[in-house]
């Protein structure tokens, strides 16, 4: 038996789409009437030619029929939706107040909940912008026997897995690189990547001109090609048409440029302005470099292969590399390569931030529905006389629901489109004003999914706020005439204070988040870095192998740069080192000479960094013991080294002096010994404990790169000319990169949990809002309702405080109070899944909850206030004549 | 509303209730009801055509369905038959009819003798 319910929804859609085949249909019903008459006709003698007029003379107007058969059907949608629909429009603007007060209450949900959905969108769902993303992987090692995963390969790694795997069809290794460009106007420092040209292929990155670089030319010495990205090219030179087989100098070389691209591997996330061949000098690729990791490979699998398949083929390449090379690989350290997928790596732990947000939002928009159920109750019992009168004229109570939910639809539709509009406001600003760097904004945007789901949402939130309205106005709605009822019932007063409650509940809930995830976010920002950061710029500079290729060359060139940052005016102390805090960090396996070393245990990692003397001046970081680095430390002296007090714990428990003991394994190849031990700093995390840190000196062998720590007496940003004019005195060529305070280094740290901090507190503070309104919306409601039993009792003698008790106390407080109990009880719940995000906070934090609760009541109070004055200064007199 | 009002969708005219009716007994095509129709009545003596608008909106009202089959003389024709709430209709109708005829046989039966 076919449903009833099943066929109307087919009627609906054949009125709505099937227009054409509804036409044909009925051009095909009518000639077989007419065929059939006119066959009858025949069959009973009458000549063919008679037979045909006569059958048209008993059929009627065939032009005619048809188009009333066809009218027919139009008729039937136009009554069911497109009359409620304009019917619903008219209702709403009746009362633009409400309407214009459900509309926006929805439209803010919708917006909020939109614009994080389009994060989430672009970030978690969509997170590669490639052709078969689920092909893509990362290639990475680990050293089980080190707790060591998810590391970089070496240089000779990368051609052993491209020559021995099976299961990709492209493998490319990328590096980071520093690039300065010196042609063309001022030097100047742009993100770049070093690249095989596979990459090109593997994500079909076809450049805008010219062709990609090729795999020969990632041989050392061929390797001067230069592929820049669209916006180099119109921002350096003016979208020239002809760049391609033109020359630029990077670090004072000269590249050939083969392209110009759009933007690719900016998930990192960093807009990248070049990309040249990876190529390594011979010496790079060393039977003795295995152990220097450092490149970033991922691979592209076959059609059909999956990433269990491409597991197990890498495990294969493992115990080949293990067989060959046994002093690189030994049994012991438990070596191995592993796949997983690339997307898992751009999304990472933003996933769960971004499903936190969005069950906030979820909950948001949960308030904003109940209250434009509120609303709607409100407004429907002032509408149910109207209402019983259709019922009585004969509407069936299906056909008065109906009305109803489509005028729900029409608010939820209005919300919705205005909601998306709101969305793409919330995604813009934060393009243009959000911390940058974060998320890869370039791919958030409202797009055909977003839009789909706003309009999901708006429509399930229809339902959601209209169906008990629409069901409980509607309930014997026959009655009403008859008893001219008066006040609501106790079923929809029931529902009105449930709301609230819900609401109350729900936004105590995302305020007690909200309220835990600031105070760890304080206690965060006040946690003590080891090192103090006010008042110090922080610069790169990058010396080209070009002309700075011999070590002494830029040692003279740092030693003489720090001299003259320090002679600059309102500089306390200047010097600088090549990993400093909240900046990229490096790993090292340290060990003390001397002591058995258990080949069994897990090698101790430490952060190594090259320091000029005065570093720890510079970052006011305490020397505990020896003495720091002084210039007197120099390539002929012995080298030295000075250890933090974390890894002084680690390797010299007992209380032994470090001092004057030897190390190995912070600096490749050297044998330091320790002349001093300092404070410990947080590298990169202000929430975790500090990293075991070891320090080398930079007059005794310094690397290409360093970043140096200015420390002034005033506002750092205004020593920057003053520092630029030295520089190129000592070097014309070379660019000041990326000149920043250190706090502004560590705030940058924190940018992700500020965001999300900011975010909730938002959310929490228009739930608040939200649930004022609706418990203001209840009480004012209440307060009408029964302006005539308050009347008669203050006409028989009653106080105004008893009466506001009467309405307040049991209207507007016992939900408020039900709603806080319930709210405080899914609260811990919902901190627990918080727990992990929260620093030096429990997730029960009596401060947080006891403030939000306080704030909650003084809410709940300012909202009652002015219902019950109205109730209070109810004139008997006028309240009793109304009726 | 002040605008020209649609009958209401339960309110069927006599046309209707005989297609119903005709119905009730089984699927057939519109000419196979219009040969239905010229034997119980004479609704359909102008033009057998006017039939059309009324099966169509019977059936975008939910009243019948219909579907296309092979016709008792081997061509595709399109066949109406009830649905549940046709169905239903027609009994409220019938009853309706009944309780109206009940009523004038108590208001006539006085005066015959």
């Amino acid at each position: 038996m076919v449903q009833q319910w099943w066929i109307d929804i087919r009627v609906r859609l054949a009125a709505l789409f099937g227009r054409q085949k509804l036409h044909a249909r009925t051009d095909e019903e009518l000639q077989f009437h007419l065929m059939s008459l006119q066959q009858r006709l025949i069959d009973s003698g009458v000549p063919p030619a008679e037979a045909r007029m006569q059958a048209r003379r008993q059929f009627g107007n065939v032009a005619l029929v048809r188009e009333r058969t066809l009218d027919s059907w139009r008729y039937a949608f136009m009554e069911t939706f497109v009359q409620d629909f304009r019917y619903s429009l008219r209702a709403l603007r009746k009362r633009p107040g409400f309407a214009a007060t459900a509309i926006l209450t929805l439209a803010i949900a919708i917006g909020a909940s939109t614009a994080i959905f389009s994060v989430f969108d672009a970030l978690v769902l969509r997170p590669l912008p490639y052709r078969d993303p689920e092909q893509l992987v990362r290639i990475t090692e680990s050293y089980k026997q080190f707790d060591i995963t998810g590391m970089q390969l070496a240089a000779l790694e990368l051609d052993d897995v491209r020559a021995l795997a099976r299961s990709f069809s492209h493998i490319a290794g990328i590096r980071r690189g520093d690039f300065a460009l010196t042609a063309r106007g001022a030097a100047e420092a742009v993100p770049g990547l070093r690249v095989s040209a596979s990459i090109f292929p593997m994500l079909d990155v076809k450049p805008i001109l010219g062709s990609p670089f090729r795999t020969e030319d990632e041989e050392y010495g061929k390797h001067r090609v230069v592929v820049i990205s669209e916006g180099l090219w119109r921002r350096r030179f003016g979208a020239d048409p002809n760049i391609v087989g033109t020359s630029i100098d990077i670090n004072r070389e000269s590249y050939r440029i083969a392209a110009v691209s759009r933007q690719f591997l900016d998930h990192i996330p960093t807009a990248w302005d070049l990309w040249v061949p990876l190529s390594f000098q011979p010496a790079e690729k060393a039977p003795t470099t295995r152990g220097n990791k450092g490149v970033d490979v991922v691979g592209r699998l076959k059609p059909g292969v999956t990433l269990a398949a491409a597991t197990q083929d890498l495990a294969a390449v493992t115990s080949r590399l293990s067989a060959l090379y046994p002093e690189a690989y030994s049994a012991r350290v438990g070596f191995s390569l592993d796949a997983a997928a690339l997307a898992s790596m751009v999304t990472g732990n933003l996933r769960q931030a971004l499903l936190f947000l969005l069950a906030a939002v979820g909950v948001l928009m949960l308030i904003a529905c109940a209250n434009v159920s509120n609303l709607l109750i409100a407004r429907a019992s002032a509408r149910r006389k109207e209402m019983s009168i259709r019922a009585a004229l004969g509407a069936a109570r299906g056909r008065v629901v109906g009305q109803l939910m489509t005028e729900s639809l029409v608010i939820a539709g209005i919300a919705g489109v205005l909601g998306v509009a709101l969305a793409s406001v919330f995604v813009k600003l934060f393009e243009l004003h959000g911390p940058s760097g974060l998320v890869p904004v370039a791919g958030v945007g409202i797009n055909a999914w977003v839009v789909a789901f706003a309009i999901g949402v708006s429509f399930v939130a229809s339902i959601v706020f209209g169906l008990i309205p629409a069901l409980t106005t509607t309930a014997g709605l026959n009655d009403v005439l008859r008893e001219s009822a008066r006040g609501a019932t106790g079923g929809r007063r029931r529902f009105r204070q449930s709301m609230v409650a819900l609401q109350v509940a729900a936004s105590l809930v995302l305020l007690i988040c909200a309220g835990l995830l600031t105070r760890s976010f304080l206690r965060v920002q006040q946690a003590d870095p080891g090192f103090d950061a006010s008042n110090v710029l922080t610069f790169e500079l990058l010396l080209p192998v070009a002309h700075y290729g011999e070590p002494e060359r830029r040692i003279a060139f740092y030693e003489a740069f720090q001299a003259r940052l320090q002679a600059i005016p309102g500089v306390v102390s200047a010097a600088a080192s090549d990993r400093i805090p909240f900046g990229p960090q490096g790993g090292q396996g340290l060990r003390v000479v001397g002591r058995p070393v258990d080949p069994d245990a897990p090698q101790p990692q430490v952060r190594p960094a090259r320091i000029l003397p005065g570093y720890f001046e510079s970052l006011g970081m305490p020397l505990r013991r020896g003495r720091a680095f002084t210039s007197g430390d120099t390539v002929g002296t012995t080298p030295v080294a000075i250890i933090d007090e974390a890894a002084a714990r680690r390797f010299f428990p007992d209380g032994e002096d470090p001092i004057g003991s030897q190390i190995t394994g912070g600096e490749p190849g050297v044998t330091a010994t320790i002349v001093g031990v300092v404070g410990a700093v947080k590298r990169r995390d202000p929430s975790t404990a500090p990293e075991m840190s070891v320090y080398h000196a930079a007059t005794q062998r310094a690397g290409n790169a360093m970043t140096f720590t200015v420390k002034t007496a005033t506002d750092p940003l205004a020593t920057i000319p003053a520092i630029r004019h030295e520089l190129a005195q000592l070097d014309p060529f070379l660019p000041l990169t990326r000149p920043v305070t250190m706090e502004q280094r560590v705030s940058d740290s924190l940018a992700r949990q500020r965001l999300s901090m900011q975010l909730m507190v938002f959310f929490g503070l228009a739930a608040l809002l939200l649930a004022a309104t609706g418990l203001y919306g209840v009480l004012s409601y209440v307060v009408n309702q029964r302006r005539r039993e308050v009347a008669i009792r203050v006409a028989v003698g009653a106080q105004p405080r008893q009466v506001i008790e009467l309405v307040v106390a049991k209207q507007g407080l016992l939900p408020v109070a039900l709603g806080i109990a319930a709210g405080l009880a899914a609260a811990m719940a919902a901190a627990r899944l918080l727990a992990a995000r929260l620093y030096e906070v429990s997730p029960i934090d009596p401060v947080v909850y006891a403030s939000v609760t306080g704030l909650m009541v003084l809410t709940a109070i300012t909202a009652t206030v002015v219902p019950a004055r109205r109730a209070a200064t109810v004139s008997p007199v006028i309240a009793l004549r109304e009726e | 509303m002040g605008r020209p009002q649609r009958p209401a969708k339960d309110a069927l005219g006599t046309l209707d209730l005989l297609i119903l009716s005709r119905l009730a007994q089984g699927a057939m095509h519109g000419f196979g009801i219009a040969d239905y129709l010229h034997q119980v009545s004479d609704v359909l003596h102008v033009e057998e055509g006017s039939l059309y608008p009324a099966l169509h909106r019977l059936e975008s009202h939910g009243f019948v369905d219909s579907e296309w089959r092979t016709s008792e003389n081997n061509r595709r024709a399109r066949f109406y038959k009830l649905t549940p709430r046709g169905r239903k209709q027609v009994a409220v109708e019938i009853s309706n009819w009944r309780r109206l005829v009940e009523a004038v046989n108590r208001v006539i039966d006085p005066v015959t003798p």
